[in-house]
């Protein structure tokens, strides 16, 4: 199970959050542990893949829920808590990303080549299984490594709603009103993020996906 | 591919599920006899199905059961709540128990004399008369002196009811002393004051109403949380207290592991687990009072302390 699949089983619905929110509103401790078990695997997901390194997704983490617990009692009990502590967190995030990861050395660079240039066979990046064949695990790896080097050199606007979008799943709406902007800044932002994603995952892509690509 | 950069961010928002049933239909027909853009929404589900399952180092399972309580602990620890607690707790336990002691003495004392003269002022009336109203007055400064450790202290426990409550609104919550005003107020005192009973502070509450000059900023302000409070949640809202104060202790033995001062912090713990069960009778504080117990047990099985513990222990968990 992925972390992210984990962190989805460990959610709860609606109505069961709304008793942990007001059981937390009136001081019970437990609830509010309940409410950071629930979602803490979720929250430092997100930070972890904005941010990508661990101390940073865990402060992001626990500042999620130490502001979240000092806003609790504005947030409207009854209303899911994963959207609501998802824009705290990727605020967090963002504002990291825009003060001090500025100014320390990037994870990656795009000198560095992607796919089979560094000496592995690259696997294509098609929605097909994945068998236990020890190569394929190793291409898998290798796609792996590489799109998580892609994501990371995005632009800071374009990862944050292609993380938003694609790995969040949240909607063009609501990525809007979280990041502040248009449905239509989203969509624009996606689609170049995409199509970088595609050039830079070039290795992994079959000639026709390629071909597009390239446009 | 004529056509298609028109239609690209079509495609790319049916493969988001965000088009209307009109552009769903509008997306597809163009998909069927478009291989291009056929492959192109191949390769956005497929990086959309790598993406979610990126990989990066998981944390150890035990970041995820120790984070809930590290949040929480910053949250403590961010509105000053536990530190005049911790302060008690990570005194020597003789001066923390001495300090009790005298406490709990000076609150007797006071209590006997001004019973004393009570009774003298009745009995000797006609002889003592011009010097009786003065018996009051020349007791209130001992009183004070004796207040003042007490009073400040219990704050931490007082304000850990009072913060929580339903029934207190903000202007309240606001006019509770910060932190470090607290810890002025318990410096300025000459005992180690946190250690001293919530209980003591009730008798304390009766000698204000009664005329004394204890007040103090402290009490204004748990006097406000008591009005506010009503009279049948205070049982269960003491029992909450001593129920926080054992998982705050509880954070401190894990925090201290086998370390210096770890013993007696376990004592603590174990008297406190064993209180929260006289206070409250369920079967989940009796297996906590049982495990806090016999852990302090484990490691002290002798002395004065040991003797009391497991003297409580066994009345709950008979050999």
């Amino acid at each position: 199970m992925t972390g992210l699949a984990s962190a989805k089983s460990m959610e709860r619905s609606a109505e069961a959050d709304k008793e942990l929110v007001l059981r937390a509103r009136e001081g019970d401790r437990d609830a509010f542990a309940e409410i950071v078990r629930s979602y803490q695997r979720r929250i430092y997901a997100v930070a972890m893949r904005m941010t990508r390194r661990h101390e940073v997704a865990d402060d992001i983490t626990q500042d999620t829920f130490v502001r979240a617990y000092r806003n609790l009692g504005r947030f409207e009990a009854g209303r899911p808590l994963r959207p609501w502590l998802t824009r705290i967190a990727v605020n967090l995030a963002i504002n990291y990303l825009n003060g001090v990861a500025k100014r320390e050395q990037p994870l990656y660079t795009e000198d560095a080549p992607f796919g089979p240039a560094r000496g592995g066979s690259a696997r294509a990046l098609r929605p097909e299984p994945l068998d236990s064949n020890p190569e394929r695990a190793l291409e898998s790896e290798e796609l792996a490594l590489d799109l998580d080097r892609a994501v990371s050199l995005l632009s800071l606007e374009q990862r944050t709603v292609f993380l938003l979008k694609v790995v969040e799943e949240m909607r063009y709406e609501e990525i809007a009103k979280l990041l502040g902007i248009s449905e239509g800044t989203v969509m624009s932002r996606l689609s170049r993020a995409r199509g970088r994603l595609r050039v830079m995952l070039a290795a992994h892509v079959g000639p026709v996906q390629k071909a597009r690509g390239s446009r | 591919m004529t056509g298609c950069a028109e239609l690209l961010a079509l495609v790319e928002k049916l493969s988001d599920l965000e088009t209307t049933a009109a552009e769903t239909l509008a997306a597809k027909a163009h998909l069927e006899k478009c291989p291009s853009c056929r492959s192109h929404v191949e390769f956005l589900a497929s990086l959309a199905k790598e993406s979610r399952s990126m990989p990066f180092p998981e944390p150890p399972e035990s970041y995820w059961e120790h984070l809930p309580r590290k949040v929480l602990d910053r949250i403590d620890s961010e509105s000053g709540r536990p530190s005049d607690f911790f302060r008690a707790l990570l005194a020597p336990s003789i001066l923390r128990w001495g300090a009790l002691g005298a406490t709990l003495l000076l609150v007797t004392t006071v209590g006997v004399s001004v019973l004393r003269n009570d009774t003298r002022e009745d009995t000797r009336k006609p002889e003592r008369a011009p010097v009786a109203p003065a018996a009051p007055v020349v007791e209130a400064p001992q009183a004070q002196v004796a207040a003042e450790p007490i009073v400040s202290p219990p704050m931490a426990r007082d304000e850990a009811v009072a913060a929580p409550s339903p029934v207190l609104d903000d202007n309240e919550l606001e006019s509770l002393p910060k932190a470090e005003e607290r810890e002025r107020l318990s410096a300025d005192s000459s005992a180690p004051a946190p250690s001293a009973p919530a209980d003591a502070v009730v008798t304390l509450r009766s000698n204000e109403d009664a005329g004394t000059s204890l007040r103090s900023e402290n009490v204004q302000v748990l006097e406000s949380a008591n009005r506010a409070r009503p009279m049948a949640a205070a049982p269960a809202a003491r029992s909450q207290v001593v129920l926080e104060d054992c998982e705050a202790l509880r954070r401190t033995v894990a925090s201290l592991g086998e370390g210096p001062g770890s013993e007696d912090a376990r004592l603590q713990l174990a008297l406190c687990s064993l209180e929260s069960h006289e206070r409250e009778a369920t079967e989940e504080l009796r297996t906590r009072a049982i495990e806090d117990a016999e852990a302090f047990l484990a490691r002290e099985s002798e002395g004065v302390q040991a003797e009391e513990v497991r003297k409580k222990l066994r009345r709950i968990k008979p050999d």
